[in-house]
């Protein structure tokens, strides 16, 4: 039994998303963060960085979003090509993309105040936007070539680490001319369109009081942005 | 035979101390950084994403440091907790957080102009951005120090690991950026890193990595940039 540790509609939605595929037994522990939740001597002790998601395994307590899926599905032995396979290398360079780069600068279009305070709010803001639309391009044409860890009905831990990105991408920015809609990304957007509605999803969407009827691949944009 | 396209002191060098450790034959091809070679059409027919390193496999080109230090060491069963092993996720956990967290923060105080989307080169935006990330960087070198401390056998003076390795990179770089605050960060505050620094630096891998980017004996401890 894992015990993970989030809040509904963050970023432990992609670890629910997961063990719901994975079928694997777990627990979900809401954090409270509007009360403090995240910087409790009980929370910190099992995440110093004060950050969600935590993951209580049967090895220990994990966090980093990317190290939590990587593990259950090494564990686990689904949800990505396995050591040896000959898409292995290719699915972890795009595993470590979305992670490295994508998962950070979609953080940044959100809180764009974290990186450098309130000072250089909007510039950062702008240079990420940037920035952004450029990852999200190679990413698109890495998943036009079709790999089954970036395709609609197949899902993967890199795939389902996509389609939560893509619904914050689009719907929660900080600015709302910065939401990005994915009729530029046809492949993203079909794998989104897929993903989005399989049971496992399904459940997590319930079970986080999610109701959008398109929430990853056309989720509502914030209140005054643009809907081209 | 891989084969490393990198550029001297560039994240390259921590794909060269993992493969000279691993003792694996390669092949290296230096990139005009400063030329502006890797965002040129041949690069990026081998790396999409325009960044160093790339390595040529068997498998196909192998890109992000993350990446080709995982399936490095996943291939040849060396410097880190297979999969399987119960320290593998305490392991993966902190080598995502060097990645992810630690990397990330390098990289915004590296091309702070850019990541500040700052109006002028070192103008206030940018001068406030810096001080920000270095105040975190200094909030996770704590913890980092910590972990140095807890007796993991792949975070330890006494055998190196990809995370091992990755740390050392990190903590040279972190010197290069003097800026405004020439002190504000100096590796004797952190005695047990500099502890596994100071041994990482005396193997003959690193040694060879060294001499092969001419970066001088103590690369870790003592760094000095061209």
């Amino acid at each position: 039994m894992y015990i993970l540790h989030g809040i509904p509609d963050w970023g432990s939605q992609v670890i629910r998303m997961a063990l719901e595929e994975l079928g694997a037994p777990y627990r979900f522990a809401e954090v409270d963060w509007q009360a403090g939740g995240l910087t409790t001597p009980d929370f910190l002790a099992l995440n110093p960085f004060a950050r969600i998601p935590v993951l209580e395994t049967p090895d220990g307590t994990m966090f980093e979003t990317a190290a939590i899926l990587q593990y259950l599905s090494e564990r686990h032995g689904q949800l990505a090509p396995p050591p040896g396979d000959t898409e292995r290398a290719g699915f972890l360079v795009w595993f470590t993309f979305i992670t490295n780069q994508l998962h950070p600068t979609t953080m940044t279009l959100v809180h764009p105040h974290r990186p450098g305070g309130e000072a250089c709010r909007r510039p950062v803001a702008e240079a990420t936007h940037t920035l952004l639309r450029e990852q999200l391009a190679a990413l698109e044409r890495s998943a036009a070539t079709g790999p089954w860890w970036l395709s609609p009905d197949h899902p993967s831990i890199a795939s389902l680490y996509v389609l939560m990105l893509l619904r914050w991408i689009r719907a929660y920015p900080a600015y709302p001319d910065h939401s990005i809609p994915l009729a530029n990304y046809p492949a993203l957007r079909a794998m989104a369109e897929g993903l989005e509605r399989r049971p496992a999803v399904r459940r997590v969407l319930q079970a986080e009081a999610i109701t959008d009827a398109a929430p990853f691949s056309d989720p509502p944009p914030p209140a005054s942005a643009e809907t081209a | 035979m891989y084969v490393l396209h990198y550029s001297p002191d560039l994240s390259s060098l921590i794909v060269r101390l993992a493969m000279e450790e691993m003792g694996l034959p390669y092949r290296d091809i230096l990139v005009d950084f400063d030329g502006g070679e890797h965002r040129g059409a041949a690069y990026r027919a081998i790396n999409p994403t325009g960044l160093i390193p790339v390595l040529e496999t068997p498998a196909g080109p192998v890109f992000e440091t993350g990446a080709i230090l995982l399936w490095l060491s996943e291939t040849h069963g060396q410097l880190a907790p297979p999969p399987g092993d119960p320290d593998r996720a305490p392991f993966l956990k902190w080598l995502f957080f060097m990645a992810n967290t630690l990397h990330a923060d390098l990289r915004a105080r590296a091309y702070a102009t850019r990541y500040s989307g700052a109006a002028q080169p070192g103008d206030e935006t940018e001068q406030a951005f810096v001080r920000a990330v270095e105040d975190r960087l200094l909030g996770h070198l704590d913890l980092l120090e910590a972990l140095a401390t807890d007796g993991w056998l792949w975070f330890s003076a006494d055998r190196p690991s990809l995370l091992t390795l990755y740390a050392a990179c990190i903590l040279r770089w972190l010197r290069y950026f003097p800026g405004e605050r020439p002190d504000w960060f100096r590796l004797a505050r952190y005695p047990a890193l500099q502890g596994i620094l100071a041994e990482l630096e005396r193997r003959p891998a690193a040694l060879r990595a060294a001499a092969r980017e001419e970066l001088g004996p103590t690369i870790f401890t003592d760094p000095t940039f061209g």
